[in-house]
């Protein structure tokens, strides 16, 4: 299948001379081309310039010695000392590739040995490099819930939303992830779908494994949907979108998660003073008077307006320990995002506005063109199915815009470096505390 | 009752489909019948039958319909993390009553856990629990899977009791399903000598009538060794002290029962586990005047006249003013009943010394001075909301002064228990 719709000639000729084309070839630029090992330029940019600032430390230390930028030296020898290596063995590579070359045969044999070793270890240590330097989220060793919230637009987002939910579980299943559903309500009309959906108003999954935050954080966003929907009776495509949140998680009973709740500095610390709890609580004795069914879960966090509901399961218990997980994650990554603000706010002069909020459409399923496309990394693919049942395609996804936040990440934190350093310039001191 | 608008019969109707109609009398909001039907739909689903899935769902609507309570017509209730069998004769557990198991459960994994990692490991010597009116065994089936996983070493002695032989045959019931579907680790057999040791046992046995359950409490650690409660072998050390004694009795007042009963628990559960019956009210002041009627024991015959709806718990406190539990949990109707309750406890002043001391209570800490006893009512909502704790006055004292208790749990939940924990015993929460 082609990549693209086709164009003709001239069309394509004139788009070029007149940008647009270009422009799209630009975007795609910082996910396509990957020079040395893997890295993205971004990294090894910013990887010489520290190896630039630290040599220009060591010559200051050795005039003259100054505990802060000791201290800034030692921070940053990790990544010079895993860049200098790398170089090491990408000088080796090149004399390998020159040996190829040359005339002697037996030389040649020997570089060619010795050629797919280098290589490899080349590709070990742009991962080092790129683990020193590329800043870790907080929560990425986390599991993850993800929420899925169907926009305006009546019927059709709630279709989608199921299709969406069964994508992730798909896609789950393929990775291995484990997965279970904390909570898929059923919206009150029950119209079907395309393909047997049903629509939904909200749906909960829960991701369990470690890490599972930082391999869905890029799932975030508005997902936006093109297509003829089943309930239309004259053809027309409409557009609708369903949210989908990803909030980091604690791991059942881990003791580590205890702790936290119970850590009044830690982002999932929740005081149970601040929480309204609504039950059927106000009508009659309760005990052996009643034998109520009712066992949904309303949880209010007074300060920040966060409202939780649970009444997927009959036992009111666990839809109280639902309902206080998801709760706890919303809370959680409310400050954090609160916290990356305040990072923005430092650093905006310097970057402008690339980064990606939650009400941003972040990728569009479009069923006429058989496409699915990223807006972040502009990564196009076509074979919709395979996307929709969370096969390789989507993998494929979800992996460039892995790198694209990457790259993002990067990129903020050294525009917020930037920006640092130009306030201690400035001359006031205060250091505030950066978001990453 | 307020009417339904007949609009909320047709909107169900459309919405969900014609057993709504059957259901929304009953369950009177749609969000609530829509719960119910999904929950029918469920259970139909997860259990295969020859008979049509539809055919079936309509059956079991009918039933709720006509006011069965759901836990009858689905034959199990979820309760923490159990599914508790329900057969009409024995009462449903209601949530509550999970609430504070779960809590109950915490403070006795957290006190032994912290105290066994000061002193040397005893865990040779059992926990050992009874639970009065057990019913469909709920709150020991819980306690067991709970504290099974939270301490895995720990040797444990669970025994339920019940005057009803249906309720202990579905206790038994109770105790295989939720081992057959893996949720808790098998208790041991009485001649395995294997560690740790946990013996989950039901007795069939009148509370009031001291022949047949002072065998059951007067050994905890050799009680179970046979299972008809009338042969009490004292060949095991009889030393063992009971660390908790848990109840939910019947508890309301046959005025009551017609007036803030909900129909469904008024026509379909038994009134045995619900209604303390006259007669036993007679029964039980006979056996007081019997029993406790000496010269010395004057301040307790004051305390004698009592509602007719609190008569388990004198007989209750009567059990526990001899076998002295570490810690005893009893369930009540609300708060007026839990002050009458503690007024009892506060009244007797052999309960006193044992339970409340010299009655220091500060606000904030659990542990005022380490060993002090507590005398203490819980609400409704413990779990997630246990650092809600305020300060009650109560009235009745043996020289006529004010008392002051903690209440726990969120503010807006009924009293529901009265805990009670002995002097000398130490709860960490």
């Amino acid at each position: 299948m082609l990549a693209a719709p086709w164009l003709c000639r001239s069309c394509a000729h004139s788009l070029r001379r007149s940008g647009v084309f270009v422009s799209l070839q630009l975007r795609k630029a910082s996910t396509a081309s990957q020079p040395l090992a893997g890295l993205p330029p971004v990294l090894l940019d910013r990887a010489r310039k520290l190896a630039a600032e630290h040599k220009q430390l060591t010559k200051q230390l050795e005039s003259e010695y100054e505990p802060t930028a000791a201290k800034r030296a030692g921070e940053i020898s990790k990544v010079v000392a895993a860049l200098q290596e790398l170089d090491k063995a990408k000088a080796a590579l090149d004399e390998l590739n020159g040996l190829l070359e040359s005339d002697d045969a037996e030389l040649r044999q020997l570089a060619n040995d010795d050629l797919d070793a280098t290589k490899k270890h080349l590709e070990t240590l742009g991962l080092n490099l790129s683990a020193t330097l590329t800043p870790k989220h907080p929560f990425a060793d986390m599991p993850c819930l993800i929420e899925l919230h169907p926009g305006p637009g009546g019927t059709e987002g709630r279709h989608f939303a199921d299709t969406l939910f069964r994508m992730y579980q798909r896609y789950c299943e393929n990775k291995g992830y484990s997965a279970r559903v904390i909570s898929y309500q059923e919206a009150e009309d029950r119209t079907p779908g395309l393909d047997g959906e049903v629509p939904i108003s909200e749906a909960i999954l829960e991701v369990t494994d470690p890490g599972a935050f930082a391999a869905f954080r890029g799932e975030a966003g508005m997902h936006r949907v093109q297509r003829i929907p089943a309930t239309e009776k004259q053809g027309r495509t409409h557009t609708s979108a369903v949210a989908v949140w990803v909030l980091p998680s604690f791991p059942e009973n881990s003791t580590d998660a205890e702790n936290d709740f119970n850590n009044p500095e830690s982002d999932f610390y929740v005081d149970p003073t601040e929480v309204k709890s609504e039950k059927m609580r106000a009508s009659g004795a309760g005990g052996q008077h009643v034998n109520k069914t009712e066992s949904a879960i309303r949880l209010t966090h007074i300060p920040t307006g966060i409202q939780v509901s649970m009444q997927d399961s009959r036992s009111q218990q666990q839809n109280r320990e639902r309902a206080w997980r998801l709760l706890r994650s919303r809370i959680a990554s409310l400050r954090r995002e609160q916290r990356e603000a305040q990072a923005k706010d430092l650093r905006d002069s310097v970057l402008s506005q690339s980064q990606m909020s939650r009400g941003d459409k972040i990728r569009t399923y479009n069923y006429q063109q058989d496409r699915c496309t990223d807006h972040r990394s502009g990564l196009d693919v076509h074979n919709l199915p395979n996307v929709l049942q969370g096969g390789e395609v989507l993998d494929k996804v979800i992996n460039s815009v892995q790198s694209w936040l990457t790259a993002m990440d990067i990129r903020n934190l050294i525009a917020q470096e930037e920006a640092q350093a130009r306030g201690a310039v400035g001359g006031s001191d205060k250091k505030k505390k950066g978001g990453k | 009752m307020p009417r339904i608008k007949p609009q909320l019969f047709w909107q169900g109707r459309k919405k969900l489909g014609l057993n709504a109609a059957k259901l929304l009398p009953v369950c009177r909001t749609l969000e609530s019948t829509a719960n119910e039907l999904r929950w029918i739909k469920q259970h139909v689903a997860e259990t295969p039958s020859i008979i049509p899935f539809g055919a079936r769902v309509w059956k079991l609507c009918d039933r709720r319909g006509k006011g069965l309570p759901l836990a009858y017509v689905l034959g199990n209730q979820p309760f923490g993390d159990l599914e508790i069998k329900c057969q009409p004769g024995v009462l449903i557990p209601r949530t509550e009553t999970e609430s504070y198991t779960i809590h109950l459960s915490n403070i006795l994994r957290h006190s032994l856990s912290s105290s066994k990692s000061e002193s040397d490991p005893d865990q040779h010597q059992p926990l050992n629990i009874i639970d009065l009116c057990t019913g469909t065994g709920c709150i020991p089936l819980l306690l067991y899977s709970q504290l099974s996983r939270s301490l895995p070493l720990q040797s444990l002695n669970i025994v339920g009791v019940d005057i009803s032989q249906k309720a202990i045959n579905l206790s038994r019931q109770n105790l295989h399903h939720n081992l057959h579907a893996h949720r808790f680790p098998r208790p041991s057999s009485p001649r395995d000598k294997s560690h740790p040791q946990r013996l989950l046992h039901f007795h069939k046995a009148d509370i009031f009538s001291p022949t047949s359950l002072d065998p059951i409490l007067s050994t905890p650690s050799s009680s179970s060794t046979s299972s008809s409660s009338s042969s009490s072998s004292s060949s095991s050390t009889g030393t063992g002290e009971w660390d908790l004694l848990t109840s939910n009795p019947p508890y309301i007042s046959p005025s009551g029962f017609a007036l803030s009963t909900s129909r469904s628990v008024r026509n379909w559960e038994p009134k045995l586990a619900l209604v303390p019956p006259v007669e036993r009210v007679d029964l039980h002041q006979k056996h007081f005047y019997d029993h406790w009627y000496y010269p010395d024991n004057e301040i307790l015959l004051q305390t004698v006249e009592y509602q007719e709806e609190d008569v388990f718990y004198a007989r209750l406190l009567e059990i526990a003013r001899t076998y002295r539990p570490k810690r005893v949990l009893m369930e009540v109707g609300d708060m007026e009943q839990a002050k009458r309750v503690v007024g009892m406890v506060l009244g007797d002043g052999k309960l006193r010394g044992l339970y409340f001391g010299n009655g220091e209570v500060t606000r904030g800490g659990n542990e005022r001075g380490a060993g002090a006893g507590a005398v203490q009512i819980w609400r409704d909502d413990l779990v997630g909301f246990e650092g809600y704790e305020e300060i009650m006055e109560v009235g009745v004292g043996v020289d006529g002064q004010k008392q002051i208790i903690v209440v726990k749990g969120h503010p807006e939940g009924h009293g529901r228990s009265v805990y009670l924990r002995r002097v000398g015993v130490v709860d960490d929460v």
